[in-house]
């Protein structure tokens, strides 16, 4: 095989892999939005489950090549981890709080626009 | 354990694949750790295309297990991982008296502390998941360079020790 098609079957390859990751990620901002459901509920196991997705999202997505993907997930990952050292039981009245809802959502809101834009992109 | 052949007698993988590896120091072994399955798939791609032999390993711990059997020159390796972290990976490799493996950090974590805490443990290249391909091959090029000369450095010390000019 020559260099040129050894990098052009790299090249499918990898591409292959990065529709495997926008399909799992797709998947995962499902999971998001109703981990934060239940976080909003007062569910502490939640917290976590979202803190660990949204870190995988967050290291995928810049592996992939996809900052815009990275970045909102890097915001989830950043908020759990404040409100984890926090209150990690969610023990104060009002649970997780109203700022942190909000600022997930909309996290979440971007992630899910860029990985339909991206998952556009790739068709 | 030794090669089949008898031609080496000692006692592990692990040094066994030391010592071959100096008799040929052209060989670019890579061990990658990662969790994600998608993003080894994508890390081991890449190595190989650019003619790396690439090993890999789930978690810390089944990294641990490889390289008891075999040594590596250079592990890449994530940080957070289930069952083992890459950090402590690296403090039980060190700990082990494992110098001659370069480890090389690969993660999205990025704050000054979180380097820190990497270089304290005896990592020796941190690398961050966003940077471009160029710059993953130029930091493992590093690596085993880094790694030769330290070899060289070690043999030299060695030599002027046997000709009794070392202190």
């Amino acid at each position: 095989m020559s260099e040129r098609d050894a990098r052009d079957a790299l090249q499918v390859q990898l591409s292959a892999l990065s529709v495997q990751f926008l399909e799992r990620t797709r998947g995962q901002v499902g999971q998001l939005e109703l981990l934060v459901e239940r976080i909003g509920r007062g569910e502490a196991a939640a917290l976590l489950e979202l803190r660990a997705i949204s870190h995988k999202i967050h290291g995928s997505g810049a592996m992939f090549g996809f900052p815009d993907i990275s970045d909102p997930a890097g915001e989830i990952e950043r908020a759990s981890d404040e409100l984890l050292a926090r209150d990690a039981k969610l023990e104060h009245p009002g649970g997780a709080g109203t700022e942190f809802l909000q600022c997930v959502t909309a996290a979440i809101g971007r992630l899910t626009r860029e990985v339909e834009t991206a998952r556009n992109g790739k068709k | 354990m030794g090669r089949s052949d008898g031609s080496l007698n000692i006692d592990t993988g692990a040094v066994s694949s030391r010592l071959l590896a100096l008799a040929d120091p052209s060989e670019k072994r890579i061990l990658v750790v990662d969790d994600d399955d998608l993003e080894l798939t994508l890390i081991c791609d890449r190595l190989r295309a650019h003619e790396f032999q690439v090993s890999q390993a789930a978690n810390g711990q089944e990294a641990l297990e490889i390289l008891e059997r075999q040594w590596f020159p250079v592990v890449l390796t994530d940080w957070q991982m289930p069952v083992m972290d890459g950090l402590e990976l690296t403090q039980r490799l060190r700990q082990k008296g494992v110098t001659d493996t370069f480890v090389i950090m690969l993660t999205v974590l990025n704050s000054s502390f979180d380097y820190e805490r990497a270089y304290e443990s005896g990592v020796d290249d941190y690398l961050s998941k966003r940077q471009p391909d160029v710059e993953l091959y130029a930091r493992i090029h590093a690596a085993f360079t880094t790694l030769n000369l330290r070899r060289e450095l070690k043999a030299a010390r060695a030599a002027l020790a046997a000709a009794g000019l070392m202190p």
